[in-house]
């Protein structure tokens, strides 16, 4: 998207204009619920928090640098927005294993093969293998592969240098490789 | 070349972000290399099967309430931060009333006012206290959002 365009709506915005940042949310919510829905595995959380950015991206929008793009700082808001559920998310699964009552059902559809659009055996797997992986793995696999972001997109949305990126990635995919040959040798 | 460098080169080879002349250099490396070769066959595996998840996407109605839910929640802040604001000047303005008119008034026995005077002090003191704790437990409690 045009800088130029994103720039007016954000000023708009601050004049007092909700339509001006409905433009933005029409821009940019698809990208943030599919971002969202490969970090959490689950649609009603990912709707749920993508909308949350966006509001914590209003409220904030004063504190915006409007000589920068909107995207980096935008994904960047998502992103502190999924990870801090998921640290909560965490305390609450501990909490849950020490209950003596016996095995919580799964929640909703975490990384369940029916959030894909297409679907075989190889997909499931690896989609599967995606939610095995921890949140900072998965994370950095979604924003290249899934969404499709450069790495100087990346280094901006995670705020570290390119070279991390490259380095977070290998790893990433390292791990990936390893779990889909250890699920293939069961 | 050192290990740490090809790989992280071997990322960015497989996702097309080398310039021309630095592909060319690593796919030189690549031919003379068969442990780059080898990792480069396997990760591009990977980043294929990867690259062919989709998500399927949300029906319509889900997108046509999306801005609306976005645009609620806006507004309900703006209307909880106005509510709180009023409250405060409101309750600021009354117990300045209440003090000037009963404190200042000395046809009202002394043990009267001091006593609504540390009433109301201890009831500003709760309310303050309260909601400080409650602020610094909303931001820090690890235990939030779990159900008991």
């Amino acid at each position: 998207m045009e800088h130029v365009q994103e720039k007016a709506w954000i000023e708009q915005t601050m004049r007092g204009d909700q339509e001006a940042f409905g433009h933005l949310v029409t821009a940019y919510s698809r990208p943030a619920y599919f971002t969202a829905l490969g970090i959490l595995g689950n649609r009603d959380e990912a709707y749920d928090l993508s909308q949350e950015a966006f509001v914590r991206a209003y409220k904030a929008l004063d504190k915006f640098d409007l000589s920068r793009p909107f995207a980096p700082w935008f994904f960047r808001i998502l992103r502190n927005c999924c990870l801090t559920f998921l640290s909560r998310r965490k305390v609450h699964a501990s909490l849950d294993e020490l209950r003596e009552s016996g095995v919580e059902p799964p929640a909703g559809d975490r990384f369940d093969p029916s959030l894909l659009a297409e679907r075989n055996d190889d997909i499931d797997r690896v989609w599967r293998a995606l939610g095995a992986l921890e949140d900072d793995s998965r994370e950095i696999i979604v924003l290249k592969d899934l969404q499709g972001h450069r790495y100087k997109e990346i280094a901006a949305i995670l705020g570290i240098p390119e070279g991390t990126v490259m380095s977070r990635l290998y790893h990433a995919r390292q791990k990936l490789k390893t779990i889909l040959l250890e699920e293939r040798a069961r | 070349m050192q290990k740490g460098d090809w790989q992280l080169r071997l990322m960015a080879y497989l996702d097309d972000e080398l310039s021309p002349s630095d592909r060319a250099a690593f796919e030189e490396e690549m031919a003379r290399n068969q442990e780059i070769r080898a990792e480069m066959e396997k990760l591009k595996t990977v980043k294929d099967m990867t690259k062919r998840i989709a998500f399927a996407d949300l029906e319509d109605a889900d997108w046509k309430q999306y801005w609306r839910g976005i645009y609620n929640r806006t507004e309900q802040t703006v209307g909880w931060v106005l509510l709180s604001a009023g409250a405060v000047i409101l309750s600021v303005y009354g117990l300045y009333h209440i003090l000037q008119d009963v404190w200042l008034d000395t046809s009202i026995p002394f043990v009267i006012r001091a006593g609504l005077f540390a009433f109301l002090a201890g009831l500003a003191i709760l309310i303050v206290s309260v909601a400080r704790h409650r602020f610094h437990t909303a931001k820090n409690d690890p235990y939030r959002g779990v159900t008991r």
